[in-house]
């Protein structure tokens, strides 16, 4: 497995752990009934932090295994794969965003308009990554 | 993804050139080794200055690495 699949795989499992845990805090809000303003700001925050140092702590322990794979330029396939997973993104977070303007056009408390914002910009991260992973699985 | 109309003989030009690893070709065509693997098994077809890269190494013309099969003849 090349440097950037477990890359990618890091990002998918840190993605589904850390904002996995958000969303379930706001499914328990919303069956709780509040759904005032935007209570969980400030645990979002903290967790993109614990997100990014994550990220950066477990690619240097997978760099460090291998370190020539992980200084190795990025190649013409990889690039390929790259911009494939992205396009596929592109097409989730844009459904995301027309969604939303929807909710907002319909007057949609905050909450859900946010939340349902973000989890456009999570699930199109995932579709990214776990694309990425299909492609070089499937070799191109 | 299935596979491409580009038959290649990397593999026997790999054998025929003292044995050469994937690892080997790749370093010296700069791409990674899961390229060149998904290159040999027809899963991804290169550009063309990867390609000539190739033949380069082993020292041949490019249509003695990569083939075209047409439509119909696969």
């Amino acid at each position: 497995m090349s440097f950037r699949e477990k890359s990618a795989w890091i990002s998918v499992l840190t993605y589904l752990g850390v904002y996995g845990y958000y969303f379930w805090v706001v499914a328990g809000a919303i069956q709780a009934g509040h759904t005032q303003g935007l209570p969980f700001l400030g645990l979002l925050v903290n967790l993109m932090v614990l997100l990014v140092v994550l990220e950066i702590v477990l690619h240097i322990v997978v760099a460090i295994q291998r370190p020539t794979d992980a200084q190795a330029a990025v190649d013409e396939r990889e690039k390929l794969i790259a911009l494939k997973a992205t396009r596929n993104a592109f097409h989730v977070v844009m459904l995301g965003a027309v969604l939303a303007i929807a909710a907002v056009a319909l007057g949609a408390p905050v909450f859900f308009t946010v939340n349902g914002l973000f989890l456009a910009i999570v699930l199109a991260e995932l579709t990214r990554f776990g694309g990425q992973i299909v492609y070089y699985r499937l070799g191109s | 993804m299935s596979g491409t109309a580009i038959r290649n003989t990397i593999r026997r030009l790999r054998f025929d050139h003292g044995e050469m690893n994937q690892q080997e070709l790749a370093d010296r065509i700069g791409v990674t080794r899961q390229t060149v693997n998904a290159i040999e098994n027809g899963k991804y077809s290169p550009s063309l200055e990867v390609a000539f890269r190739i033949a380069t190494v082993f020292g041949v013309p490019l249509e003695q690495v990569f083939q075209y099969v047409a439509d119909g003849t696969r």
